[in-house]
């Protein structure tokens, strides 16, 4: 009897321990701190803006993040800042000084690197990754689902139909184009288009060349005035087909920057709905 | 007795020969003026002389040993030079430069001066006539008593031979004839050997006693400076008519130039 | 007699000041950590928060500033020296534009995330490529003009910074972050052996430039002059040169780009000092490490809790006092 009852508390401490264990890795990140807009974005539509400890200068979206306490700037992290907030989590992206990032590892820090996605397919890799990471995966889930199904539902390219072609400025003075680089790439070509860039490097463009290739229609997602000047410019061109066509549309760059999946749907379908016109 | 012997010394700047088998001896005790026409060769000599210029023949001996053989510290110990040109913007004062003239002495480990290089130093001040200016700031100084400056830095130096490229050009006569009267005192006094490039030939022939006439990289003639300074030698050398008369002063040789309008029959 | 009394104690002010200094900026930062308590975070080991912000960010930053402002200043003292020239300064030869071109070579080719070391390695090797170059074309062509290597350091500089820009063009716009970080210079070095390596090059390097004290007090003189007087013109030309682009190679490939350090106080120290290198490198060398220091502090204090980058601080600040002290002379005179 005495063996069975001592082997049973050893069983039942183990079970103990091995559920705490369990546990404690299931407890998800009470105290983030994020680095960059796009993330802070997206930890709030995964609905733990209240878990979010630090956010940069920049971050603006949704509007509560603003009260947050901000612990870098758009070239520098204060690491001391975030040091002294005892954060058990630390997102950023490859934008972040990696000097800067490297430091808060070296002081024991957990630091999770988010890459840039290029295409849909990765932002919502990695809307999932960041679910998980703060034990939100259901909702992550359930987030890409309804994007991915706003996506699919715009009216697809049949395969008969030629796609208009057109290009995303992205910059001016120099020209900067969005190629297969940029995430913008893929929701002009899931909105039913065909850049004409897309194999055009880094971006670094000649409008020479853009006039010579003459798309359907131009979409500038440049901010404030710059974007009204090039969009003038751009419809200066005689023989241009978007400057014809009245093609050439200025986009809000805060949606078309560093979305979230649901951003990039919302995006997706304005192009879509711009593209239709031209088909 | 030479103190410094040169025997066909040839040197030139990467590959232009100026200088062509010079050949001359300086005595000890000898105040020498090295002159002749522009580009004749006499910054080249004190450069070859002094190791400036690396010489492409002959050889320098200085109380019997290469020149070439010494370190570059033993030769500074020996040889001195006063050049034309000395940077005006120093933030030194007069005594930091002259105490200059005492690094030949010091190695890269004795960073500071000790008291005999200060005593050396006041002694070379007060030969130059500078002792009063021993606190003043380098740059704040005049022309003549910049060059006086220089001469007490090189007398700090100790060296046997004192060389001097074109001391006076620059001064106005006054200061001229002080720094020539320098220099004959300290020739006469202390005994220094002077090797001086001078460009006015009045001066050289009152103060120098031997003269060392050079033309297109060679020596035209050497000697005193009655034996030099002749007419036909300077027609022949400045390609210019001139007269040449005696001082009324000392005798020695003056040359009077001879405008054109003097020059019909 | 009585101006060397008077610029021995100007060396005592200047050594005396860097203590304080130092307990001055490890007492900035976002978390308030009054006096009383820095002292006793020393004595005490400590796993609090307080002592990590201490000795694993504040004082290695400190020190880095103390180091790197040596180090900038020393070198610019000593290109100014063998050049005879106030307006050279660590960077007119070059060193940091091939620096940076190593770096953003090592960042557009994705080493930089690799390997962490990537980027110190990479900039210390551009800028040794750019001094080898210049040392190897001034040793063929055997260049008596100190002139022609300092035209020659220009050029080089010249093209490492459009080699660079031709690089960042063509650069991706994360890479371009990245590169555009270090071009600003920073203090934060996450590799703490770096920063203590730094310092222990920049006091040696002190150490070693005492060796050519005759040499450039020589060389202020001229060449010829400087040859009369019995220094070896051409091999100490080549030592100080070597001396000068270690110490700048070493920094920059640390910190980054920070300038004016170089230019600005062995320009001040001069004024205050004279001209004479038995005083001006040791000044320089402390002047240079609290200049630094304070617009450390001024760069983390100004818009806090942000951090403005410090190559801003040293610019403003340093060309601001320069032309002050410049205006003052004029008029004194």
């Amino acid at each position: 009897m005495k063996h069975i009852n001592r082997w049973m508390i050893i069983a039942c401490c183990g079970f103990c321990v091995g559920v705490a264990g369990l546990a404690a890795q299931q407890t998800p990140p009470q105290r983030i701190i994020s680095l960059a807009p796009s993330l802070t974005e997206s930890l709030a539509n995964l609905g733990v803006a209240a878990r979010i400890v630090g956010v940069t200068s920049f971050c603006s979206r949704p509007a509560s993040v603003k009260q947050i306490e901000k612990v870098a700037s758009a070239v520098d992290v204060n690491v001391e800042k975030a040091l002294m907030l005892k954060p058990d989590l630390i997102v950023t992206t490859k934008l972040t000084d990696i000097k800067d990032v490297r430091k808060l590892q070296s002081l024991g820090l957990r630091v999770e690197i988010f890459e840039q996605p290029r295409n849909f397919d990765q932002l919502c890799a990695q809307f999932r990754r960041l679910g998980a990471l703060t034990g939100q995966s259901t909702q992550a889930d359930s987030l890409i689902g309804s994007a991915r199904a706003a996506v699919a539902a715009l009216s697809p390219v049949a395969d008969s139909e030629a796609r208009p072609k057109a290009l995303i400025q992205i910059g001016a003075d120099p020209l900067f184009v969005a190629t297969q680089e940029s995430l913008m790439n893929d929701m002009l070509k899931r909105a039913g288009g065909q850049n004409i860039a897309e194999t055009w490097g880094n971006g670094l463009a000649s409008r020479e060349r853009v006039l010579a290739l003459n798309p359907d229609a131009v979409f500038i997602v440049t901010m404030g005035v710059a974007g009204k000047q090039e969009q003038a410019v751009w419809e200066s061109y005689p023989s241009f087909k978007a400057a014809q066509k009245k093609a050439v549309h200025v986009v809000d760059a805060y949606l078309f920057c560093s979305p979230t999946p649901a951003g990039f749907a919302r995006a997706t379908a304005i192009l879509a709905e711009k593209l239709k016109p031209l088909r | 007795m030479a103190l410094l012997k040169i025997d066909g010394l040839s040197a030139g700047y990467g590959g232009r020969p100026v200088l062509k088998e010079v050949t001359f001896s300086v005595q000890a005790g000898g105040f020498l003026g090295v002159i002749g026409p522009n580009g004749s060769g006499k910054s080249t000599l004190i450069k070859a002389m002094t190791r400036f210029l690396p010489v492409s023949a002959g050889c320098i001996a200085l109380n019997g040993r290469d020149l070439h053989a010494l370190s570059l510290s033993d030769l500074s110990r020996q040889v001195a030079v006063v050049n034309q040109h000395t940077p005006t913007d120093l933030q030194l004062s007069v005594r930091e430069y002259v105490l200059l003239g005492r690094l030949p002495y010091r190695n890269r480990w004795h960073l500071w001066e000790n008291s005999q290089d200060g005593a050396i130093v006041d002694n070379a001040m007060a030969l130059a006539g500078v002792g009063a200016l021993a606190a003043r700031r380098f740059s704040e100084l005049s022309g003549g008593e910049r060059q006086s400056v220089v001469i007490a830095r090189a007398l700090a130096q100790e060296p046997r031979v004192l060389f001097l490229d074109e001391p006076t050009t620059h001064l106005d006569i006054r200061h001229q004839v002080a720094l020539l009267d320098l220099l004959r005192r300290l020739n006469r006094e202390q005994g220094l050997t002077l090797v001086a490039v001078l460009h006015d030939l009045n001066l050289a022939a009152e103060y120098c006693d031997r003269l060392l006439l050079l033309h297109e990289g060679g020596i035209h003639s050497q000697g005193a400076p009655g034996e030099v300074l002749t007419y036909e030698t300077l027609e022949t050398v400045y390609k210019t008519i001139v007269l040449v008369g005696a001082s009324p002063v000392s005798g020695k040789p003056v040359v009077y130039p001879v405008p054109e309008e003097s020059r019909k029959g | 007699m009585r101006r060397r009394f008077s610029r021995n104690i100007g060396l005592i002010v200047l050594l005396v000041a860097i203590p304080p200094a130092v307990l001055g900026a490890l007492s900035v930062g976002a978390a308030g950590i009054p006096l009383k308590q820095l002292l006793a975070q020393f004595v005490s080991g400590g796993g609090t928060v307080e002592h990590t912000i201490l000795f694993r960010l504040r004082l290695p930053r400190s020190v880095l500033a103390l180091a790197a402002g040596g180090a900038l200043s020393l070198s610019g003292v000593l290109l100014q020296g063998l050049f005879r020239n106030p307006l050279v300064a660590p960077y007119t030869l070059g060193i940091s534009g091939g620096a940076a071109l190593g770096v953003a070579l090592a960042i557009v080719t994705g080493l930089a995330t690799a390997l962490s070391l990537a980027l110190p390695v990479a900039g210390f090797t551009g800028a040794l490529l750019v001094v080898a170059l210049i040392y190897g074309l001034n040793a063929s062509r055997r260049i008596r003009d100190v002139q022609g290597m300092l035209l020659m350091g220009v050029m080089i500089s010249f093209m490492a910074s459009s080699l660079f820009m031709l690089v960042t063009a063509l650069s991706r716009s994360e890479d371009l972050n990245g590169i555009i970080f270090w071009i600003m210079g920073s203090l934060d070095e996450p590799h703490l052996w770096l920063v203590y390596g730094l310092a222990v090059i920049s006091v040696l390097g002190l150490g070693v430039s005492y060796l050519f004290v005759r040499e450039l007090n020589a060389m202020a003189l001229g060449e010829q002059d400087a040859h009369h007087l019995g220094v070896d013109v051409d091999r100490a030309r080549t030592r100080l040169f070597l001396l000068a682009s270690l110490l700048t190679g070493v920094t920059v490939s640390v910190t980054g780009v920070i300038g004016f350090v170089g230019l600005v106080v062995p320009h001040f120290i001069r004024m205050v000092f004279g001209g004479d290198h038995r005083y001006v490198l040791a000044a320089s060398f402390m002047g240079g490490a609290l200049f630094l220091l304070a617009c450390d502090v001024i760069a983390r204090l100004i818009i806090a809790p942000l951090e403005l980058p410090i190559g801003v601080i040293t610019g403003l600040v340093g060309g601001a006092l320069f032309v002050t002290a410049l205006v003052q002379k004029r008029r004194g005179i």
